[in-house]
């Protein structure tokens, strides 16, 4: 019997209620979505988005159905709560753009961007401007001396290269 | 953030049997509401009495056709997204749409090619009809919200505007069934209008509400 086979069966069990296949099939979604989530999103972000995305499969439970394979039912969980991230980064730009402070928790998720491979897809400004300020964390004045641009310039990069990566996750089949 | 073991009991102790959504039954849901719909209407309003004699004219079945094509598409499309997967995008919706807004095309290029064939768009007629047929896609629009909101759709944007489009053509079919004009202006324009408008609707308001 095939990993995958195991964790439908236990999906199965856990649909009719059994808490036992339940906790089983929950930690092995947990290890199988660190390695998915570790090529999407930096290190200190991963547990937390494990997290929801085992509390949406949770709530949505209901919507598996038995006979098809298990990875992908959960891949498409995870991939809806990266998306949900993403936009909360880009949100969170919006925000900072129009002079308002983003939550420290909000800033944590901006971090997670330094890992994906996505950063290649953008163009040069605005992936240096992301990495400048929000993986390196630095001050949009620091990142204007750096690249050598205005700050407003920086800050329009910042907010465009997050949305365009929003854009690109959501029309991508990752 | 939790401690995972804490996680994992939590929603253990929370576990409760459940009955696993089936696409089958959302579709038998807007057969339902479907009828219905069309039942109100006909009932309300009335029937056409071509069709009520047993001999329709044959553009309007067309009409209707395309508007029933377009309904089981989306249809389709809407409730099998309901449940999460990885690359499950279906175009035939798309392609049913695409095939529907031939009406409108040919209705236009008519009548820029004899413009006296404006005089079966009336407006005043096709604004009733416009608002009918949007009224009559609210009881499969918010029906069909509801079923897919018990699910968990990886694309609420693509999902909503599906939506909108199962319930503006159940309510253009409806109003075509009703609806005594012949002319093919007037249901190119105007029924279809319900289909557009619905399904605009469906992907900026509705999608927000099957967000999860």
């Amino acid at each position: 019997m095939t990993e995958d086979e195991d964790l439908r069966r236990l999906m199965r069990l856990a649909q009719a209620g059994d808490q036992g296949s339940y906790r089983v099939l929950l930690s092995s979604s947990r290890d199988w979505l660190v390695r998915y989530f570790a090529r999407r999103i930096a290190p200190a972000m991963i547990d937390d988005l494990v997290q929801e995305t085992l509390i949406s499969l949770h709530a949505k439970r209901a919507t598996y159905d038995a006979g098809r394979p298990f990875y992908p039912w959960l891949a498409a969980i995870a991939r809806y709560r990266w998306i949900d991230a993403l936009r909360r980064m880009r949100d969170s730009a919006e925000l900072e753009e129009r002079g308002v402070s983003a939550g420290s928790g909000e800033d944590e998720v901006l971090a997670g961007l330094s890992l994906s491979a996505l950063m290649t897809r953008l163009p040069p400004s605005q992936a240096n401007a992301i990495v400048l300020t929000r993986v390196e964390g630095r001050s949009i004045a620091e990142a204007a001396r750096i690249c050598g641009q205005s700050e407003a310039l920086v800050k329009v990069n910042v907010h465009r290269g997050l949305k365009r990566l929003a854009m690109l996750v959501e029309s991508s089949d990752a | 953030m939790r401690n995972f073991d804490d996680l994992v009991e939590e929603l253990a102790g929370d576990l409760q049997p459940v009955r696993p959504i089936s696409p089958v039954r959302g579709r038998a849901l807007v057969l339902a509401t479907a009828i219905a719909t069309c039942a109100i209407v006909l009932v309300t309003l009335g029937i056409r009495p071509d069709i009520a004699a047993g001999q329709p004219v044959p553009l309007v079945m067309i009409i209707a056709g395309l508007f029933t094509i377009v309904a089981s598409a989306a249809t389709w499309a809407a409730t099998r997204a309901a449940r999460p997967a990885v690359g499950a995008v279906q175009g035939s919706a798309r392609w049913a749409l695409a095939t529907l807004l031939l009406l409108p095309a040919v209705a236009i290029v008519s009548i820029a090619v004899r413009p006296s064939l404006a005089a079966g768009l009336e407006p005043e007629a096709g604004l009733s009809c416009l608002a009918s047929g949007l009224a009559s896609s609210v009881l499969t629009g918010a029906l069909l919200t509801w079923w897919v909101r018990r699910g968990a759709p990886a694309n609420p944007a693509r999902v909503g505007w599906l939506i909108g489009l199962t319930s503006g053509a159940i309510g253009a079919l409806a109003i075509t069934l009703e609806c005594p004009h012949d002319a093919l202006t007037h249901a190119g324009i105007w029924h279809v209008a319900v289909v557009l408008i619905s399904a605009a609707f469906g992907r900026v308001v509705i999608s927000r509400l099957i967000s999860w």
